[in-house]
């Protein structure tokens, strides 16, 4: 029936041979493989230091025995069976462990690679909760056209001329954080920011509101030049020559 | 003289909640304990109505949603979904995003990948290889991040091209992880592909051969797997695929028979070879003076008509089918996954198997609920 | 037992002599048992899911519990507290009775076993002659629990898991049995203490190295006692991800705590009892030397320690003993957990074939080959030949070189032709280091 049937004793030396092979995989993770995990509540993601005095955890016992890298790049806890930084440099050691699973610790490229690009820290575009600088917003309701799920919600009363903010509500919660309501906004004032712990018991916290009173709108000024293109200051024109005066 | 053993048949309902169905989908069951009789799929506890959303959305807002519908491969999802836009009103994209596009797509078929294995071998019982794929997919993941924003859902792929250009330092990233990654696969070849008990388990189980797979509608690594070489990157190509060179890997039937859960495993883990490959060759040739998306107008209004263009996602064939009047919302939007095509293959194929292997089954055809019911 | 409360009898330790030898030694055997339970098996387990957490979790590269004490150690008080403190839940159409009982049996046929199985020289509460045969029975005592809690829950699942752990634990008794009876056989015992008093300190005078059969048992007791206690890669009945646990399924707190603890002490029992019936057991190096020493030339027992006043040296030379069958029963330890780590689960039927077609010949075949030794002129511990009888323990003959030295090549070879199959796909790819700026567009 199938294509590769194998004997009776194949088939038992081939469970011996696949199972070790498969122990040999799985130790040499044990033993070799980094256990890079970021400590969540120990690092503060936005910025990858270690958060203050606050939060008493392992990471703060790491730190005061001062074996924790200042450099927020990477935090290895070096607890037996973590990547034992000693075998870098022995001798003796190194040879073994090349002759059992083919690679020499910390000198394989593909390890150093995990170690250092797995960031600690979030990116600079990452879309976290939506923040508005309300001072800045002209109530173009261009935000909130632009939200495939309408969670923003913008009431407006003319006066005048002039736009009044009267509501600005942002229901985070039914926030699909896709971007779309930043890109066109002309001052920049709703964006993303890395914030993403919003976790809360009660539900009307979901529901970001960021006018407490009414207030007027962001009269953005068209300026005639664009910024820096402006054409330098003409030169004063002349002085007027003083009017010679009438002479006989 | 003997007689016959009174048996009864049992429905068990393999429910939406599960932990191996891959999402919220039912089975219903007929079996008499280990052997199933009879198995009917059940779908509909994730429909989201995406397609109706999107007649309510413009055009361009509906990329999220898309990143939704698959959210395991969100990338390629977006990126037909813009190719649908785009055939429809007619946008030009530029070079530069089209092999950022590539990059990104590739790289999100890895992912996919990644879990759709990882995933058969935690079904089948291991834990440990897809604790491997998913450490490895946080690199990816990281990059994602810092190209766009988001770890999921990316909405990334924009009609007229991406949404932001590639950060400094981002491409040698990206070239770093594909050395990081490829003895990883090697590595996970070792621990699970060619692990005996695994090939026992799935060897021979579920066999589809190349008439059903075609008559079924199964597309992407279900139909490669039993030995239809169709891939659409190389046969109605789009995009730059036509510069770049790879292979499309098909089951051979290496161990068991061809069309077995084993060739699908097989071959996703090969595609995600061949998909290091294209990454390499487009970061390689990601041109520098184009830009990374074309100037679309806001508030876009293809003209009337209708298309339906589809692109080779990592589950397969996705099509979008747009119909459009002119004006900012789209009249219907119909998505064409491949998850979907392949529920309709289990009747067909569960029949006469033990329960375990539903599960191998289920896995191995990569199914993801949110692609079935939208 | 019975001789220790004849001692403390005779002493006149009051209060505790008036009750009598009887008295006394109910009131030991429960304080033996008590001990045993909660200071002994019931720790073990615990410690034993914690190292199955932290392995796991360094194989796939991420750090088990840390945060819970130091290490992460105080994690089994806190699990044992969670399910303490949970929701006891029992399904209103289960079988009450049953569905109560169930963990229980599972639970005292794990902890049945810790009785009659000699942790050093002296440190078995009770030496029965049967010694295996009450293991085994032990065994079946745990399916009848499995059964029962699979169909006392009323879900179709847990049904399932039941039926399949039945014919699971049932199909592999026989390969334990047939295992452990080449040991029996040439050891003349059934009891795990004369076993061991058998054999040496020296992998030589191991029942594993005796003769190829014997070598050939040892792999088939381990994987055979692997399905027995439903451990991966056997672990259908209790399926995580095809039966949402099986016959566990509907079980909440300390019921299910009750199968997870008996799961974990199972896996030091089966560790133990390869390693005291084919490996050596206790055995140290210099053992007769302090026998000599300390008692004088006698094999010492807990009274005649007590009467000559020897308890301080008793003690050193049981826990001497004691961490060497330790120290070779945690690479066994080590050994399943990674196991579990590595393989996948087999389906039912192959797990039938497994246990049918490949273990029980194996473990006649063993058998046979044990005998033949026993009973060729020459070769036994019957020099002589067959029927001359012997007190036992008795010696298992001659040492033969290549008994011993077979195996070992050819498990240096299984495991070195393995790391030379695996050596080269971990070297790094071709490096690609190509600035994009370079890059013909």
């Amino acid at each position: 029936m199938t294509n590769h049937e194998s004997s009776y004793f194949g088939a038992i030396y081939e469970v011996i041979h696949t199972t070790l092979k498969g122990l040999i995989v799985t130790s040499r993770a044990w033993a070799l493989d980094p256990k890079v995990t970021v400590q969540y509540p120990d690092i503060d993601i936005r910025t990858g230091h270690f958060r203050g005095i606050d939060s008493p955890s392992m990471g703060e016992v790491l730190k005061g025995l001062g074996r924790l890298d200042p450099e927020p790049a990477m935090r290895k806890l070096r607890m037996f069976g973590d990547q034992p930084r000693g075998l870098k440099t022995k001798p003796v050691l190194n040879p073994i462990i090349n002759m059992l699973y083919g690679t020499i610790p910390g000198s394989n490229a593909s390890n150093d690679f995990y170690e250092s690009r797995l960031s600690t820290k979030i990116a600079d575009r990452f879309r976290g909760i939506l923040n508005v600088d309300i001072e800045i917003c002209t109530a173009c309701l261009a935000c909130s056209r632009a939200c495939p799920i309408d969670c923003i919600q913008i009431d407006t009363t003319k006066v005048g001329k002039l736009l009044k903010l009267e509501r600005f509500d942002i229901d985070i919660a039914l926030c699909m954080y896709c971007g779309l309501c930043s890109v066109p906004c002309p001052t920049g004032a709703i964006h993303h920011t890395k914030e993403f712990e919003a976790s809360t018991t009660d539900f009307p916290d979901l529901i970001r509101r960021f006018i407490d009173e009414s207030r007027m709108a962001y009269k953005t000024v068209k300026l005639k030049f664009p910024l820096g293109t402006e054409p330098p200051p003409e030169a004063a024109p002349a002085p007027i020559p003083p009017v010679a005066p009438a002479k006989a | 003289m003997t007689t016959a053993l009174k048996t009864e048949e049992i429905t068990l309902n393999m429910g939406p909640q599960h932990p191996s169905t891959h999402g919220v989908i039912r089975f219903i069951l007929k079996t008499d304990g280990e052997i199933i009789y009879e198995c009917v799929p059940d779908v509909g506890y994730l429909h989201r109505s995406i397609e109706k959303i999107g007649e309510k959305v413009e055009w361009q807002s509906f990329i999220p949603y898309t990143d939704r519908v698959d959210y395991l491969a969100s990338m390629n999802s977006n990126w037909a979904y813009s190719l649908a836009v785009e055939r429809l009103a007619g946008i030009e994209v530029p070079r530069r995003a089209e092999f950022l596009r590539v990059i990104v797509g590739e790289l999100g078929r890895i992912t996919s990948h990644l879990i759709g294995a990882g995933a058969l071998a935690l079904d089948i019982g291991a834990a440990t290889p897809f604790t491997h794929a998913i450490r490895d997919r946080e690199m990816v993941n990281d990059l994602f991040e810092r190209i766009c924003g988001a770890r999921l859902t990316f909405s990334f792929v924009y009609p007229g091209g991406v949404a932001y250009d590639a950060p400094p330092g981002w491409i040698e990233d990206v070239l770093e992880f594909c050395d990081y990654f490829e003895p990883r696969i090697e590595q996970f070849n070792a621990l699970i592909t060619y692990n005996k008990i695994f090939v026992k388990r799935l060897a021979g189980v579920a066999v589809i051969d190349t008439e059903t797979a075609i008559d079924y509608g199964l597309v992407g690594p279900n139909l490669r797997a039993s030995g239809f070489r169709f891939d659409l990157r190389r046969d109605e190509p789009y995009s730059v695929y036509p510069e770049l060179d790879f292979d499309v890997p098909v089951g051979r039937g290496e161990v068991g028979v061809l069309g077995d859960c084993w060739d699908r495993f097989k071959c996703r883990v090969d595609e995600m070879k061949e998909s290091l490959k294209i990454v390499r060759q487009a970061c390689r040739m990601l041109p520098t003076d184009s830009a990374h998306k074309a100037k679309v107008k806001k508030i876009l209004k293809p003209p009337k008509g209708e298309v339906y263009v589809r692109s080779e996602s990592a589950r397969g064939e996705m099509g979008f089918y747009l119909i459009s009047d002119g004006t900012q919302n789209s009249v219907r939007t119909k998505i064409r996954t491949g998850s979907f095509s392949a529920m309709g293959v289990f009747p067909k194929v569960a029949r006469g198997m033990m329960i375990a292997d539903l599960i191998a089954v289920i896995a191995s055809l990569d199914i993801v609920a949110p692609e079935i019911d939208r | 037992m019975f001789e220790l409360a004849q001692y403390v009898v005779d002493k006149d330790f009051w209060p505790l002599s008036g009750l009598g030898v009887l008295g006394v030694s109910i009131l030991l055997m429960i304080a033996v048992s008590v001990f045993l339970m909660h200071g002994f098996f019931m720790p073990i387990a615990g410690v034993m899911t914690f190292v199955e957490r932290k392995i796991a979790g360094w194989t796939q590269a991420r750090i088990g519990p840390n945060r819970v004490g130091p290490f992460g150690l105080f994690v089994i008080l806190a699990d044992g507290i969670k399910l303490i403190l949970k929701e006891d839940i029992i399904p209103a159409a289960a079988d009450r009775p049953l569905f109560k009982m169930a963990p229980y049996a599972v639970l005292g046929g794990a902890f049945m076993t810790m009785v009659i199985i000699p942790l050093g020289p002296n440190l078995i509460p009770v030496d029965l002659d049967l010694g295996i045969l009450v293991y085994i029975a032990a065994g079946s005592f745990v399916t009848m629990g499995i059964v029962m809690s699979g169909w006392s829950s009323n879900n179709k699942w847990s049904t399932l898991g039941g039926a399949r752990s039945v014919a699971q634990i049932i199909s592999y008794e026989i390969p334990v049995g047939m295992a452990l009876l080449p040991a029996v056989i040439l050891t003349g015992s059934l009891s795990f203490q004369s076993m061991v008093l058998a054999q040496g300190w020296a992998p030589w005078q191991w029942t594993m190295f005796h003769n190829p059969g014997l070598f050939i048992a040892t792999f088939v007791y381990f994987v055979a006692a692997l399905a027995e206690i439903n451990r991966t890669p056997f672990d259908i009945p209790e399926a995580e991800s095809e039966l949402v646990s099986g016959y566990n399924t509907e079980y909440s707190g300390m019921r299910f705590g009750m199968f997870f603890v008996a799961e974990f002490g199972n896996v030091v029992v089966i560790s133990w009892i390869t390693v005291l019936v084919f490996m050596g057991g206790w055995h140290f190096p210099g053992e007769q030397a302090l026998v000599q020493n300390w008692f004088g030339g006698t094999w010492p027992t807990l009274v005649g320690a007590l009467e000559s006043g020897k308890a301080v040296q008793f003690g050193l030379f049981n826990l001497i003993g004691h961490a060497t069958l330790m120290a070779k029963t945690v690479p066994l330890i080590i050994l399943i957990v990674l196991l579990r780590w590595t393989l996948p689960r087999v389906r039912i039927d192959q797990l039938m074939d497994i246990s049918w077609k490949y273990l029980t010949p194996m473990g006649m075949g063993a058998t046979v080959m044990t005998a033949a030794y026993m009973i060729w002129p020459g070769w036994g511990p019957f020099p002589e030949g067959a029927g001359s009888g012997m007190a036992l323990p008795r010696d298992m003959g001659p040492m033969r070189v290549w008994s011993f030295l077979l195996p070992v090549a050819f498990m240096a070879f299984c495991v070195g032709h393995a790391l030379m199959a695996s050596r080269y796909p971990w070297k790094p790819g071709r490096p690609s280091k190509i600035k994009p700026a370079e890059a013909t567009s």
